[in-house]
């Protein structure tokens, strides 16, 4: 099973995340992606930020459990949403290889920026 | 998205080449006055005229681009090449990193940017006019051959898609310019900005309405239908009169002070899911079709403390 930490669980537009990964101890490869997709009523839009690829010697010590950390920085948009047909979310997303090609995956949600449901604007 | 950007407003931004405009500019007035020749020669109609005008019309284009492009070459005379580079690289480093939102879309105004206003007459328009053109040929041939189910079905589609242009046309040409100003474009969340309205005249209302109004919309697939849905999730009155009478001489005018709310979603935009923010104005004319305009505003998530927003990688 795969365990994702992220130092915060909102972060800023533009700001740095942080977070650390435990993968089975047989894991030979992992796969960190940095992602921000649609929700709702229209089509899925999804797009892969960036991915950073973790080998054997990147997993730390072999053993029961083996760990990884990930620095992301956030781009200024899209942040995240919960509008009343589209919702935009962000995560993180490990995949892990163990011996014989089997494969884990995992995602972590986290929060961009600080909108609000639209019933809750008010101009001032 | 961030890669469609508009001609002169948005990098890159490029000077017109005033030589080649009046080439052009020459080249297709000669082309006028040799098809008009052609067709009119010794004071008769000597070719067909429908040809004719379909050649014209696209010299009349000609005409019109460079036309424009040396209203701008004049414009842009007394702006430095560093202040276009200048401007254009603001906006590459706050939009062009950030390509979930719309390029901006606006113009130079007197009290800093005039909102691109949707068109009384935009595309569709255009197309149902020329379908209206084209409709004419089977129902001249239909009303040739009788008087027929096809024939009437034929006039009712002619009537009503002329209607539909009249009316349009109308409002074109009886309402005057409605000019929607901002202090910045686009506008971060948080930011305070003015926006200055002014409905020229001669124009008498009912009712003038002013909205900042947020929406989402989004597209999906329905078997082998497209379908796209559109909500107003925000909708803010900005201006409200009542029996307004505008003078050509005297300008509807009036600003406010607005501020986008701290926790809004800024302006999105994948190719099926949009988060849209635009100033509508309606008005309700007497005895006369109501109209309705829509500018686009872009609003950005809020600015950061340091100032503008970098692409991840960027020094």
């Amino acid at each position: 099973m795969i365990e994702i930490e992220l130092a915060t669980q909102v972060v800023s537009p533009g700001a740095q995340l942080t977070g650390r990964y435990t993968v089975d101890g047989r894991t030979v490869r992992a796969q960190v992606s940095l992602i921000w997709h649609t929700e709702g009523k229209g089509t899925d839009h999804r797009e892969v930020l960036a991915l950073v690829e973790h080998g054997d010697a990147d997993l730390g010590p072999l053993g029961e459990r083996r760990s990884g950390t990930f620095t992301f920085t956030l781009p200024g948009a899209p942040t995240s949403y919960s509008g009343n047909l589209l919702q935009i979310r962000w995560l993180v997303r490990v995949r892990a290889w163990s011996e014989g090609e089997h494969t884990e995956l995992a995602n972590a949600s986290f929060v961009v920026g600080g909108a609000s449901p639209p019933e809750t604007w008010k101009i001032a | 998205m961030g890669g469609k950007r508009s001609r002169w407003l948005d990098p890159p931004k490029r000077r017109p080449n005033p030589k080649g405009s009046a080439l052009v500019l020459v080249c297709a007035l000669g082309f006028v006055g040799f098809v008009a020749l052609g067709t009119f020669r010794d004071g008769h109609r000597s070719v067909d005229l429908v040809p004719s005008a379909f050649v014209l019309a696209i010299a009349g284009l000609f005409v019109f681009g460079a036309i424009r492009d040396l209203y701008w070459w004049r414009k842009l005379q007394r702006v430095s090449d560093e202040e276009i580079a200048h401007r254009a690289e603001a906006e590459k480093v706050l939009v062009g990193a950030l390509p979930t939102l719309p390029a901006p879309a606006h113009t130079p105004g007197k009290y800093g940017y005039r909102l691109t206003a949707g068109h009384d007459f935009g595309p569709g328009y255009v197309v149902l006019l020329l379908l209206a053109l084209l409709w004419l040929i089977p129902t001249a041939l239909a009303w040739q051959e009788g008087f027929g189910p096809f024939t009437i079905a034929s006039i009712i589609a002619e009537v009503v898609m002329l209607a539909l242009v009249a009316r349009r046309l109308l409002i074109l040409l009886r309402i005057r310019p409605t000019d929607v100003e901002v202090s910045a474009h686009p506008v971060a969340i948080g930011e305070r900005f003015t926006l200055t309205f002014t409905q020229h005249g001669p124009l008498h209302t009912n009712s003038l309405d002013v909205r900042l109004v947020c929406e989402e919309e989004v597209r999906y697939q329905v078997g082998t239908d497209t379908r796209t849905e559109t909500r107003i999730v925000f909708d803010q009155p900005l201006i409200s009169e009542l029996g307004l009478h505008i003078p050509v001489q005297r300008p509807f005018h009036t600003s406010l002070e607005l501020v986008v709310p701290d926790d809004a979603m800024h302006s999105f935009q994948v190719p099926n899911n949009v988060v849209r923010w635009k100033v509508i104005t309606r008005g309700d004319v007497p005895n006369f079709p109501d109209f309705e305009r829509v500018a686009q505003l872009v609003v950005l998530p809020a600015r950061p403390v340091a100032g503008g927003y970098r692409a991840p990688g960027r020094a």
